[in-house]
C-alpha cells in the first residue's frame, strides 16, 4: 500500500539550555517538510515537551494539554496538520529545569499514529543531555530494552539530535533510527545547539523520512511503560 | 528529466523496441529449455551465492540500480564494452520501476546478454523479485513499491501479448539470479547487504547462506552510518552498521572471505557513497540511474551530467568512472521539438 501520510512527533527537552534548539526548529521546520511536500504526502505533527521542575514526575506537555491527553482523552488534538501551529507551539515552550528523555519518548510512542500499513511513523528527539546524566537515569535506563521493543513493535522510525552516550547509542541501534550526535551540555558552553546548522539537519531528516516506507504490521506492545498514565 | 537525449541513445531505444518481442521470445524459450539467456552465474547450475576463484580481471565493470533508466543502462553498457567487447559486466540489480523505460531496459539487458554470452552477471534486486500473477484475472502484483513496471504489465500501451510475455519472463528469471557474488579478492558484490546478526549463529558453512532468510538479507538490507543495528524482522529492509558487517565477515571467514563490499539498493546523492565509518571493511554504494535519488524520475527534472560505472580494482573497492550522460540542455525560448520519446510503448 502506498504511503498515505507521515506522522512526526517531536520530543523536545525543554530545559533551559535548549533555547537555541527550539529557535532552530521554529526557523527551519520548512526544511524538514520540503522533501515530503515534493512527494505530496500529507504530514501531521505531534509534540511532547518535557522538563522536571521537582521530584520524579516530569512536566510533559502536548499540543492538547499535559501527558494525560495521551492516555485519558480521545486523541483529538494530539496532532496538527498545520506547520504554523507547530511553530507557534515551539515558540510557546517555556524552558525549565532538567529533563526525562525516555519517559517523554514513551509518551510519544503511545500517540495515536495513523494505520501502520500506510503511515510513516516518526519520532524526532532533541536533547542536549545524555540519558545517563539526566534526571533519574538508573530507573529510566531499566526501561530501555522495553522501549526498544516498543519502537520496533510500533514501526516507529526514530530520529534525533542528541548527545553521544551509551543510552542514545542503543536507541540508534533500533532499525530505522538515525541520530545526529552532538556535544553534550556543559556549564562552560551556552548550548550544544549553538553551532548546529538546523536547516541542514532538518533537511536531511526530511529527505530520509521521505525516502522511507510504511511498514506492514504492528506487534502487541505495552502502553505507559513508566506508569505515566497514572501521573 | 530536462534536456535532449543523444541521438545514438534515441536510435538505440527505437532499435530495442523494434526487437523487444523477438528478444523476449528467444529468452523465454531458452529459459524454458534450461538455458541461461546468456547470463553468467544463473541458477540452478550456479548456487544463489557465488564464490569466484581465480584473479578477477580489471576488465570487470559494475552497474548499480538502473530503475527503468534506459539512457543510463545503454550509456554504461556501451562504456563498459568500449575497450573490450568481452569485458565482464556485473549489474547490481533493480532493473525496473521508478524510471519510464522498464520494459526497454529489460529488452536491452537481454539483448546484451545474448550478444555477449557469459559475460553479464545480473544480481537480483528487490524490485526484480516478487512479481506474481493472479491466475483468475491475469493481474500482476509486486511486493515492492513503487512498481511502475507492474502498472505497465497490467495496462501499458504495448500489445497485451508482449506485456504477458514480459510478465511471465519476469516471474521466471529473477528467482534464478544470484543474490551475492564474492570475487576472488574478497569483494562482496550484492544488491543490499548480508545476513544480519541474528542469523550469524547459524552460519556454519556456505550452504547456510542459501537459506531463504539469508538470501532475503543479501537483497533487502540497508546500510546505516551507525555502528550497529538491531534486526527487526517485521519488514525485510532492516539496516546494518559497520560492526555488523565486521561480525558477518568474521563469522563466515572460513568459507566466505569477505574483505570489502559493493552494493546498490540505497539511493544516494551523487549516485555513489564511500561510507566513512566502514573502515575495516570498506563499502561502496553505487547507483546506475541518473535521475534525482529522492524525488525520482520526473519530466523536466534535473538529470546527472555524469553516470557512474564501477571498474574492478584488485584488493580495493572498484574505481568509479564518471561517464558523460550526453544530455543536451534544452535551449530556453519557445518549446523545442524533442526527439526524446515521452510515452510508454
Amino acid at each position: 500500500m502506498p504511503t498515505a501520510q507521515v506522522d512526526i512527533v517531536f520530543v523536545i527537552d525543554a530545559s533551559y539550555s535548549m533555547a537555541p534548539c527550539i529557535e532552530g526548529l521554529c526557523k527551519h521546520l520548512g526544511s524538514m517538510l520540503a522533501p515530503m511536500r515534493q512527494m505530496n504526502v500529507p504530514v501531521r505533527f505531534g509534540l511532547v515537551t518535557h522538563q522536571v521542575p521537582s521530584g520524579p514526575v516530569p512536566k510533559i506537555a502536548t499540543l492538547s494539554g499535559n501527558h494525560r491527553s495521551i492516555y485519558h482523552g480521545d486523541g483529538n488534538g494530539l496532532f496538527t496538520d498545520r506547520p504554523a501551529t507547530m511553530i507557534e507551539h515551539f515558540g510557546r515552550i517555556e524552558p525549565g529545569s532538567d529533563e526525562r528523555n525516555l519517559a517523554a519518548l514513551d509518551c510519544a510512542l503511545d500517540f495515536p499514529f495513523g494505520p501502520i500499513e500506510s503511515t510513516i511513523r516518526v519520532v524526532a528527539m532533541f536533547s542536549d543531555e545524555a540519558i545517563e546524566t539526566g534526571s533519574h537515569p538508573d530507573s529510566d535506563l531499566q526501561h530501555l530494552p522495553e522501549l526498544i521493543s516498543k519502537i520496533q513493535a510500533r514501526g516507529v522510525r526514530l530520529y534525533g539530535a542528541v548527545p553521544e552516550s551509551t543510552g542514545f547509542e542503543r536507541l540508534a541501534e533500533v532499525d530505522g533510527s538515525e541520530f545526529e550526535f552532538i556535544d553534550a551540555y556543559s556549564a562552560d558552553r551556552n548550548s550544544s545547539f549553538d553551532q548546529i546548522d538546523f536547516g541542514n539537519l532538518l533537511g536531511q531528516m526530511g529527505k530520509s523520512i521521505s525516502a522511507s516506507k510504511a511498514q506492514g504490521s504492528e506487534r502487541p506492545y505495552k502502553r505507559a511503560l513508566f506508569g505515566q498514565d497514572n501521573w | 528529466m530536462s534536456g535532449e537525449w543523444p541521438t545514438d541513445v534515441v536510435e538505440a531505444l527505437e532499435k530495442v523496441r523494434g526487437g523487444a518481442e523477438s528478444v523476449l521470445r528467444h529468452a523465454t524459450e531458452d529459459l524454458g529449455a534450461g538455458g541461461h539467456c546468456g547470463f553468467r552465474h544463473l541458477s540452478p547450475a550456479s548456487p544463489p551465492v557465488v564464490i569466484e576463484d581465480g584473479a578477477a580481471s580489471e576488465n570487470c565493470f559494475y552497474i548499480g540500480d538502473v530503475h527503468g533508466d534506459f539512457l543510463a543502462l545503454h550509456t554504461l553498457l556501451v562504456e563498459a564494452s568500449r575497450s573490450d567487447p568481452e569485458a565482464e559486466i556485473v549489474f547490481l540489480g533493480d532493473l525496473t520501476d521508478r524510471g519510464p523505460h522498464s520494459f526497454e531496459c529489460l529488452a536491452l539487458i537481454l539483448s546484451a546478454a545474448k550478444e555477449r554470452p557469459g559475460t553479464i552477471t545480473w544480481i537480483a534486486g528487490n524490485h526484480d523479485l516478487g512479481i506474481t500473477c493472479n491466475p483468475d484475472n491475469g493481474e500482476y502484483k509486486a511486493d515492492t513499491q513503487p512498481s511502475e513496471f507492474i502498472d505497465w504489465l497490467n495496462g501499458g500501451a504495448a500489445d497485451p501479448a508482449i506485456r504477458a510475455l514480459a510478465g511471465e519472463f519476469m516471474m521466471k528469471l529473477p528467482p534464478l539470479l544470484p543474490r551475492a557474488l564474492l570475487k576472488a579478492d574478497g569483494l562482496l558484490v550484492t544488491h543490499g547487504g548480508f545476513p544480519l546478526v541474528d542469523l550469524h549463529a547459524s552460519l556454519d558453512g556456505i550452504n547456510a547462506l542459501y537459506d531463504d532468510v539469508c538470501l532475503t538479507d543479501f537483497t533487502w538490507t540497508r546500510l546505516s552510518r551507525h555502528k550497529k543495528k538491531l534486526p527487526n524482522r517485521v519488514h525485510r529492509g532492516c539496516s546494518f552498521g559497520h560492526t555488523d558487517l565486521g561480525a558477518f565477515c568474521e563469522t563466515v571467514s572460513g568459507f566466505f572471505p569477505v574483505r570489502r563490499m559493493l552494493r546498490g539498493h540505497d539511493h544516494v546523492q551523487g549516485g555513489m557513497a564511500f561510507h566513512e565509518t566502514y573502515q575495516t571493511h570498506p563499502t561502496l554504494t553505487l547507483n546506475g540511474f541518473g535521475f534525482d535519488p529522492v524525488n525520482g524520475y520526473a519530466e523536466g527534472a534535473a538529470y546527472r551530467e555524469h553516470l557512474l560505472l564501477g571498474r574492478h580494482r584488485e584488493d580495493s573497492l572498484p574505481l568509479v568512472i564518471h561517464v558523460p550522460s550526453g544530455i543536451r540542455p534544452i535551449p530556453s525560448g519557445p518549446a523545442p521539438a524533442t526527439s526524446r520519446p515521452t510515452t510508454e510503448p
